[in-house]
């Protein structure tokens, strides 16, 4: 992930919505089987890999753009359900958090364990809203 | 039976409470019978001066005496029929709001004889979900902004606010924020109730407008617990949505 337009400047409350500032471009790599190589190691076998000789065989490169203030509106109204209008204010600070957690460098968020980040008190424990193994 | 002085002295507070109305209709009795002063007729007007006023009124008949006593107890029963009738008509309504109210509080069991389980089920019919979400849209708003005035935006953390965990026992700085959400909720649920009339108060939380989270009772926790039972779906689709960002 990567921030589409680095060099834009920061908006105001009121013109985050739609703002070049939020855009961020993902990169995914995709396969029918879901699995991919990781650095020499090629893609275990699967029952659902595609034939060899099927257009579908093959990892495939998807890029789509995602507007982390859309996504921090689409959040606040999913935690509260009814129509409420929140302010402008609210929802940048929500997307200038999730925009940051996405263009971060820091990965450490998805190999610490769980029961490590849940004796932090600080905020940014961003581990916490990761998939635990146990599927919890 | 009263005695004799008794009745002297219920009679003779009786004659000091009709004074003023007897000394106003001795009067106008004398007014209406002076003699008009003669300055006065010849310009037309028909008042009496007030020295001739003054000396007539001094000169009350029997019959004025009798007539003024007369008409002051007659004044005196209309009014006191007119209190009967209105104590009558009071009364009624009084009593029959009374049965209703008494029929309805004798039904209410007391909150200290009530299960958990009763007191949630109790709590849950008084606020719905629709409810305690509508008031945690306000103060979500307000916590998010609260924390982005906090911390700058560089370093705020506004994103786990948003996915209450399950697990409140652990000082975390979602749980601690999730737990004032909670009882910020709670307070507006209950000052919202208490703004009603009496009896339209749910019976668990009549009269109370507050949480004290440092002295909370069962029926505070029991509302805790019913606002922490809302996040659980919302919780679940706003993790689905933040997923999508990484999926």
């Amino acid at each position: 992930m990567e921030l589409t337009h680095p060099e834009a400047a920061k908006p105001s409350a009121h013109d985050g919505a739609d703002a070049d500032y939020f855009v961020v471009t993902s990169t995914l790599t995709a396969t029918c089987s879901g699995y991919i190589a990781v650095g020499d190691l090629p893609p275990p076998d699967h029952k659902t890999d595609a034939e060899p000789v099927s257009v579908l065989d093959d990892e495939r490169t998807i890029t789509r753009a995602e507007n982390p203030h859309n996504t921090a509106l689409r959040i606040l109204k999913a935690v509260v359900r009814p129509a409420h209008k929140f302010d402008d204010r609210a929802v940048v600070s929500l997307a200038m958090t999730l925009r940051r957690l996405l263009v971060s460098p820091d990965r450490a968020r998805l190999t610490k364990p769980h029961r490590e980040a849940e004796k932090g008190v600080a905020p940014g424990e961003w581990t916490l809203l990761m998939l635990r193994t146990d599927g919890k | 039976m009263l005695s004799q002085p008794e009745i002297e002295a219920i009679a003779g507070a009786m004659l000091a409470a009709m004074r003023p109305d007897l000394e106003e209709t001795f009067a106008r009795t004398r007014v209406a019978a002076a003699p008009l002063d003669a300055s006065a007729a010849s310009s037309g007007g028909g008042f009496a001066t007030p020295a001739a006023l003054k000396a007539s009124a001094n000169r009350p008949s029997v019959e004025d005496v009798e007539t003024a006593v007369k008409g002051c107890f007659l004044a005196f029963e209309e009014r006191i029929v007119k209190l009967v009738k209105m104590g009558d008509t009071l009364i009624g309504e009084l009593t029959k709001h009374f049965d209703a109210s008494l029929e309805k509080f004798l039904c209410e069991r007391l909150v200290t004889r009530m299960t958990e389980i009763e007191l949630i089920t109790a709590l849950e019919t008084a606020f719905s979900s629709p409810t305690i979400r509508r008031e945690n849209a306000h103060v979500l708003n307000n916590m998010l902004l609260s924390v982005n005035e906090d911390v700058p935006n560089d370093q705020s953390d506004t994103v786990t606010v948003s996915f209450p965990p399950a697990n409140f026992l652990l000082q975390t700085f979602p749980t601690v924020n999730i737990t004032t959400l909670c009882l910020c909720v709670a307070e507006r649920l209950l000052q919202a109730s208490a703004r009603r009339p009496l009896q339209q108060q749910p019976h668990v939380g009549r009269g109370k407008s507050r949480v004290d989270p440092e002295a909370m009772y069962p029926v505070d926790h029991a509302i805790d617990t019913i606002i922490r039972g809302t996040f659980h779906d919302p919780r679940c689709w706003a993790r689905k949505l933040f997923y999508i960002l990484f999926a």
